[in-house]
């Protein structure tokens, strides 16, 4: 005969149920701010009420909140910082070194015509719905439709084109197209407003990236006032 | 990247590699996974710091790059398994169909009236309890979680487990002991 479950069993398996209701955990820029204290009562709630039944994410907001050299402690006591910056350095000249195509005459025009087309019968094709309006910056994406919770790209557009509505901002701002941390594409500059993406096929695949507008020189993960994020899917029929 | 900024990206380095690795450690990570993924936080610090700027404390900024890092880590460890060999029905099968039905049907009824108890408490209370009861946390700790003191930590427990026990102790007989008496 089974025995009977436990409290402590039940409470879990509640605890898993309560984590499924919840859905996603925070991101980890959430995690941040609800630690510095820069999310709405409203959203630090959300993050509390994740963070009681979910213990890693817990104990990885605890060590966020810790004193880095008390963290310092739980490292191998023989790690050698020498050895590990001279192991890192050799990837960060690689890092460094942007190769540069060498353009022949005809190939310049061809790239701009062929990027200005492409942005151009995007947005005949699919005049996009309105994004989530930021407070800030009002943004469209060209060649694209928004869908539910994120914008849907068609795999086959090679161009993107962003539409940002420039007219509040006074200085630079940054735009990034990002998977969960690495960023694919990044832009600096806003000629009339509008920059053209341009993804490599190859780094491209069904999931949600995050497309991330903010000022220059404002690191990721800026107080949510000052740093707009827009989920972006590829990989929509066109 | 200009020289003065490698040096002042080698100076971060240096102050944070020993905090990054042992925040990797913490998560369990063996000594090489630990310093792969510290190389791999720093590496991708070092492509966007350029656009990093004081605004933020960098300690901040390594550790959410450290964080995503663990993450994708373990998105990456999740499809691996789901990828990975089928279990055979034996070991599938839930334990609940091993039971009688009448053990089911009870089983199914106590969780109900463990749901309906919890979710009857206030939400701070329902939090502390949480972090107390299931996660096992220490005051100190549920403080630091859920951003109140220890001491509310505290009472907010002690108000909460006569409400648990008068509800759910007809169920589950442990509850007669005072749970907090048992964590001490």
């Amino acid at each position: 005969m089974a025995r009977k479950s436990t409290f402590a069993e039940d409470l879990a398996l509640l605890a898993a149920d309560e984590r499924s209701r919840l859905g996603e955990p925070p991101t980890a820029e959430e995690l941040i701010a609800c630690r510095d204290g820069k999310l709405t009562e409203e959203a630090a709630e959300r993050v509390r009420d994740r963070l009681a039944v979910d213990p890693e994410l817990a104990s990885i907001y605890l060590d966020l909140t810790s004193d880095p050299a008390a963290l310092a402690a739980d490292a191998p006591a023989d790690a050698d910082v020498d050895d590990a910056w001279r192991r890192l350095s050799p990837r960060l000249e690689r890092a460094a070194i942007v190769p540069i195509r060498r353009r022949t005459a005809a190939r310049v025009p061809l790239a701009l015509a062929a990027s200005l087309i492409m942005a151009l019968l995007g947005w005949l094709l699919t005049r996009p719905e309105p994004l989530p309006a930021g407070e800030y910056y009002p943004i469209e994406v060209t060649g694209a439709e928004y869908r539910g919770a994120a914008v849907t790209v068609p795999r086959d557009v090679a161009g993107v084109a962003f539409h940002v509505d420039a007219s509040q901002l006074t200085g630079r701002i940054v735009v990034e197209l990002r998977d969960s941390s690495d960023v694919l594409v990044r832009g600096e500059t806003f000629p009339a407003g509008k920059i053209v993406f341009r993804v490599p096929a190859n780094k491209i695949a069904d999931q949600v990236y995050r497309l991330t507008v903010r000022p220059f020189g404002t690191p990721e993960g800026a107080p949510a006032s000052i740093e707009e994020v827009f989920p972006l899917e590829f990989g929509g029929d066109s | 990247m200009p020289r003065n900024e490698t040096d002042a990206f080698e100076r971060l380095f240096r102050e944070l590699y020993q905090p990054v690795l042992g925040f990797f450690t913490h998560r369990g990570c063996s000594r090489e996974e630990g310093q792969d993924l510290t190389q791999d936080t720093f590496a991708r610090a070092f492509r966007s710091f350029d656009g990093f700027r004081s605004e933020a404390k960098p300690s901040t900024w390594v550790f959410t790059i450290a964080l995503n890092v663990w993450r994708n880590r373990m998105r990456e460890t999740a499809a691996g398994k789901r990828s990975g060999e089928d279990v055979p029905l034996s070991e599938a099968s839930p334990e609940s169909e091993d039971r009688p039905p009448d053990q089911v049907l009870e089983h199914d009824e106590r969780q109900r009236l463990l749901r309906t108890a919890v979710d009857e408490l206030p939400p701070k209370m329902r939090r502390c309890v949480w972090s107390r009861v299931y996660q096992d946390r220490g005051y100190e700790e549920i403080a630091r979680l859920l951003g109140v003191t220890a001491t509310t930590a505290k009472s907010q427990v002690s108000l909460a487990t006569p409400r648990l026990r008068s509800s759910l102790a007809e169920h589950y007989p442990e509850l007669a002991a005072d749970p907090d008496d048992r964590k001490g």
